[in-house]
């Protein structure tokens, strides 16, 4: 091989220029400085170099050699630390963002009731938004002309169809449906015409319904008192009963629950009217039933302190996105 | 109502400290209580059933059964009856089977009314007008009985207590005009002058003023089904209709008369004076009674109680006791059978002292499951929850049900489909800054087809601007129809896509339908850009909307056996035009069970500028070949792919890019 040495170190600075990779490095050290690469094929020809040639050859070849292999170190070097430079984790760099998306605060408190009161046997059974007269008043025992009436600003289709004003309305289907005894959870959209800062034209209730031969005021208490103490994640809550009246409950009362020193009604209950199980065909003089009824919005309000009932429906993402973290199953 | 403390003290001693709890537990919800110099104003909010309390007396006589003291009626005149016809003609029973009225003759009202009358309503927010009215009003106020004053003199003959004959016009004391249809029960006189709508408000016409001379004071048990169906129909609620359709005390017509005269004999001159009683049977007036039924106590109640104990607490209460019947008293019209008894006896007692017990445990075992809201919730999507009632003109569908008085035009008719809510959702946002848009929604869709009502359970999602809008710029993308479709798959189990034709909300071109186990569930793809119009939204908003009732949850699993041998992948590049579907070749070749071909996809589609204008792209499909048996060999690998091949360019007429 005929290559003058002095231009060796030419040839190697070209090749170093177009290396990148350290892969590529070790093939360029292994043409110079290998075996059989070139400086060392030019020593193994110092032999065949006249005597007197040979010393000032030898130097020459020895420098050479020097100079070829710190190109090569310094070449290692800026590898290692190009390599360095772009492998470094650049904090700066923004999270790429994992869209969460979020149950509505409604759902999420609708699940939680329905979770704590499968634990008792109570099933979701849910009966339809537009009704009957028939099944959101009079099977009720709530008469025409009655005055119970007021508290139900309703929405009519035509003079018999509606839509429910409360989830009671699927008490007697669920009756209907399965016979007892039995045990149901109604959640669902009810409506009011009725509209200012306190009150939605639509918003949910749950329903409780249980039959069974031998259920109790005092089974009543029990398990409204237990549910409230699992809502709400505390057993100090205070809790009391008083009388109200619905026309579909006989004895009839209504719940409050202490919150900062003040009594706050949260749901309304009582033992199944005689006439509303009659009403479905089930014998009050052998069953007796507990219901009752709460409305979800004010659960959400306590549960999250939630001030404005308006901000349910508006779907705002501002306020959507703060239930990400929650989830209830 | 509101009513002075100090009243109901005339009755009943009272510790200001304690009433509010006492009036809670027997039901009488305290809304407030507020100090009025030495007094406190009580403003009970009542249920509907409890209309032997809408009076001082009324409450009172509640608080001492509780107490277990006696309290009487105020003073009354007294006097014999006597049957004068010189002025009412004719009371028609289905109206009112009790009437009372006292004539009182050459009157002179000069006389203020006192303070201790006109303190008393005003404490009860009723505003005083002259002796006669704020009498009646007190006299009201104090033992619940609504009376009226009708100025005799503007009188033409007679009163008839009937349904009106014709249609007729009054104007009531409230200055409204009223036009009453021929059939609504009246008070007129001979020639067909409406004097009151009975129970429920009074005539211009013959309201008492300062110049009358000759009255004549009705007390009546007017029946309380015909006052709410007057007060409803014209939407007049006074505060006698309003105690008129809970029920008064039926047998309280005459203490109220002889009341007013024992008061207004006190200031001004009453001359002879006698009372008159028009008296009809009726079932609402008939003393009820029925069988006692001790039991039932136990029953509901779930407590053993003594019956002595719940025998005192019903005689307090007024209940009388005569053999194994219960009498119920004559202001009680809410009790009708053993039931009401419990609530009494349990409210005496106070609900909180009725001791717990735990309900038998049952544990359920088909609880709602809420698995694809699970599922789209951890794809990125927030809930969202909107009025079921839409503008008339955002349904497009001829099946609409139409409320007859909605809230207002924009919430009048019942929303064919989620997506106008979630539209406005994303303008609401939109408006707000937000770049990146996901939401879904579950609920109802409501339908009328031919008279029958059908409610759809249904699930909806909208994708909108970027997907997300907090990465690094160079990292931004848009929704497109490949998040779509992946959320779709992720939620949907064996789903898959066809052409649609396009619907109400979706677009003609660039909407799908989405199938499961090939059968159409629901649409998606790109909203019609009218509809995102109509909500003023800046851009395109891809949708899906699923029936959820039809979405089959069952997804059954078949095990396959795994190779131990190595996959190998081919690429094949095509040329194909935009309108080709190739889903539907990939997903049939799919099915086609070339040998060793263990699947086909799209990895990849490339658009060149060039071929652009001939709508044409460039696609590759990897192709997957393996073995169950063995290691492939070159030559087993270029006789698949041979033949795969063929029938792309065959069967399909599809052009193969060499390399």
């Amino acid at each position: 091989m005929k290559i003058n040495h002095t231009d060796l170190e030419d040839l190697l600075k070209q090749d170093l220029e177009t290396c990148s990779k350290e892969h590529d490095l070790q093939q360029i050290k292994s043409k110079y400085l290998g075996k059989k690469g070139h400086v060392t094929i030019l020593f193994s020809s110092l032999k065949d170099i006249p005597s007197e040639e040979r010393k000032a050859f030898g130097s020459e070849l020895n420098s050479l050699k020097q100079v070829i292999t710190k190109l090569i170190d310094l070449k290692f070097g800026d590898i290692k630390r190009s390599r360095e430079i772009t492998q470094r984790l650049d904090l700066d760099t923004p999270a790429r963002h994992h869209q969460f998306g979020s149950h509505h605060p409604i759902s999420l408190v609708i699940r939680r009731i329905e979770k704590i009161f499968s634990n008792f046997g109570f099933e979701t059974h849910e009966g339809p938004e537009i009704e009957t007269e028939y099944y959101n008043f009079e099977s009720l025992n709530i008469a025409d002309n009655h005055p119970a009436r007021d508290m139900h600003d309703t929405f009519y289709f035509d003079s018999n169809l509606l839509l429910r004003t409360h989830t009671s309305s699927v008490q007697i289907h669920a009756m209907e449906n399965r016979s007892a005894p039995l045990r149901v959870l109604a959640p669902g959209r009810v409506y009011r015409c009725d509209s200012d800062p306190t009150h939605s034209p639509m918003f949910h209730q749950i329903e409780g319904l249980c039959v069974d031969t031998d259920i109790s005021f005092s089974n009543l208490k029990w398990l409204l008192n237990d549910f409230i103490y699992k809502f709400f994640e505390s057993k100090k809550i205070k809790t009391r009963f008083r009388p109200s009246y619905f026309p579909f409950t006989e004895p009839s009362a209504e719940m409050d629950v202490m919150f900062n020193g003040k009594w706050l009604e949260v749901l309304g209950c009582g033992m199944v009217h005689p006439n509303v199980l009659k009403n479905a065909n089930i014998d009050p003089k052998k069953y007796s039933g507990l219901a009752f009824g709460l409305g979800i919005e004010r659960f959400a309000m306590l549960a999250y302190q939630i001030k404005d009932l308006r901000v349910f429906f508006e779907n705002d993402i501002n306020f959507l996105e703060q239930f990400e973290n929650l989830r209830e199953s | 109502m509101k009513i002075s403390s100090n009243w109901l003290s005339e009755f009943i001693s009272l510790n200001n400290k304690t009433i509010e709890q006492e009036l809670t537990q027997l039901g009488l919800e305290v809304d407030t209580i507020s100090k009025n110099k030495n007094d406190y104003i009580i403003d009970i909010e009542f249920t509907p059933n409890r209309g032997d309390c809408l009076s001082a007396y009324g409450i009172s006589r509640d608080l001492a059964a509780f107490k277990n003291k006696k309290i009487k009626l105020p003073q009354a005149s007294t006097f014999s009856h006597q049957r004068n016809n010189n002025y009412i003609r004719k009371v028609a029973p289905d109206i009112c089977p009790e009437y009372r009225f006292m004539p009182l003759c050459d009157v002179e009202l000069r006389a203020k009314s006192p303070k201790f009358i006109t303190e008393k309503l005003i404490k009860s927010d009723i505003t005083p007008v002259n002796i006669i009215v704020d009498i009646s009003n007190y006299v009201m106020m104090e033992v619940g009985q609504p009376t009226h004053a009708f100025d005799i003199d503007k009188i033409n003959g007679k009163l008839s207590i009937i349904k009106s004959k014709k249609d007729l016009t009054f104007i009531g004391i409230n200055n409204k005009q009223y036009n009453i249809n021929k059939g609504t029960p009246v008070i007129v006189d001979d020639d067909d002058v409406i004097h009151a709508l009975p129970g429920v408000i009074g005539s211009k016409e013959s309201m008492v003023d300062n110049d009358t001379k000759n009255i004549l004071f009705e007390s009546a048990f007017f029946l309380p089904n015909t006052v709410r169906s007057l007060s409803t129909k014209y939407r007049i609620q006074t505060d006698s209709s309003y105690r008129f359709e809970r029920g008064v005390d039926y047998k309280l017509q005459e203490f109220a008369l002889s009341r007013i005269h024992l008061i207004l004999s006190s200031y001004i001159s009453i001359g002879k004076c006698n009372l008159n009683k028009i008296s009809y049977k009726s079932p609402l007036t008939k003393t009820n009674s029925f069988k006692f039924d001790y039991k039932l106590f136990k029953r509901i109640l779930g407590i053993e109680l003594q019956s002595n104990k719940v025998k005192a607490i019903l005689s307090n209460l007024g209940f009388i006791f005569k053999s194994d019947k219960v009498i119920v008293p004559s202001f009680r019209f809410d009790v009708t059978s053993n039931y009401d008894l419990v609530e009494e006896v349990s409210r005496i007692i106070g609900y909180d002292n009725i001791p717990e017990s735990p309900l038998s445990t049952k544990i359920s075992l088909t609880n709602k499951r809420y698995t694809f809201q699970d599922r789209l919730i951890t794809l990125g999507y927030k809930e969202a929850i909107n009025f079921t009632f839409i503008a008339k003109n955002y349904s497009h569908n001829i099946a609409q049900l139409e409320l007859k008085n909605p809230i207002s035009k924009d919430k009048s008719v019942m929303r064919d489909s989620l997506i106008p809510g979630l539209l406005k959702n994303i303008q609401y946002n939109q408006n707000r800054k937000h770049k990146s848009i996901q939401l879904y929604e579950t609920g109802k869709i409501y339908i009328k087809p031919k008279n029958k009502i059908f409610e759809i359970n249904t699930i909806t999602g909208v994708l909108f601007g970027l997907r997300s809008s907090s990465d690094l710029v160079s990292n931004q993308y848009n929704f497109g129809i490949d998040d779509l479709k992946s959320h779709i798959l992720s939620v949907i189990p064996n789903s898959s896509f066809d052409l649609n034709s396009g619907s109400t909300y979706f677009d003609d071109v660039n909407s799908f339908k989405i199938l499961q186990n090939n059968k159409a569930i629901g649409e998606c793809g790109l909203i019609r850009s009218t509809c995102a119009q109509d909500f003023a939204i800046k851009g395109a908003v891809l949708a899906f909307e699923i029936n959820e009732d039809l979405i089959s949850e069952s997804n059954k699993v078949t095990f396959n056996d795994i190779s131990q041998y190595p996959a190998v992948y081919k690429d094949i590049t095509l040329i194909t035009n935009i309108d080709d579907s190739l889903s539907t070749v990939i997903k049939e070749m799919n099915n086609n069970g070339y040998k060793y071909m263990k699947s086909i996809r799209i990895k990849d589609i490339f658009i060149s500028k060039d071929k652009l204008q001939l709508n044409n792209r460039n696609v590759t499909l990897e192709i997957c070949l393996q073995s169950m048996d063995r290691t492939l060999n070159d030559e087993d690998i270029n006789k698949s792919i041979q033949s795969i091949t063929t029938d792309i360019k065959k069967l399909y007429k599809l052009n193969i890019q060499e390399a």
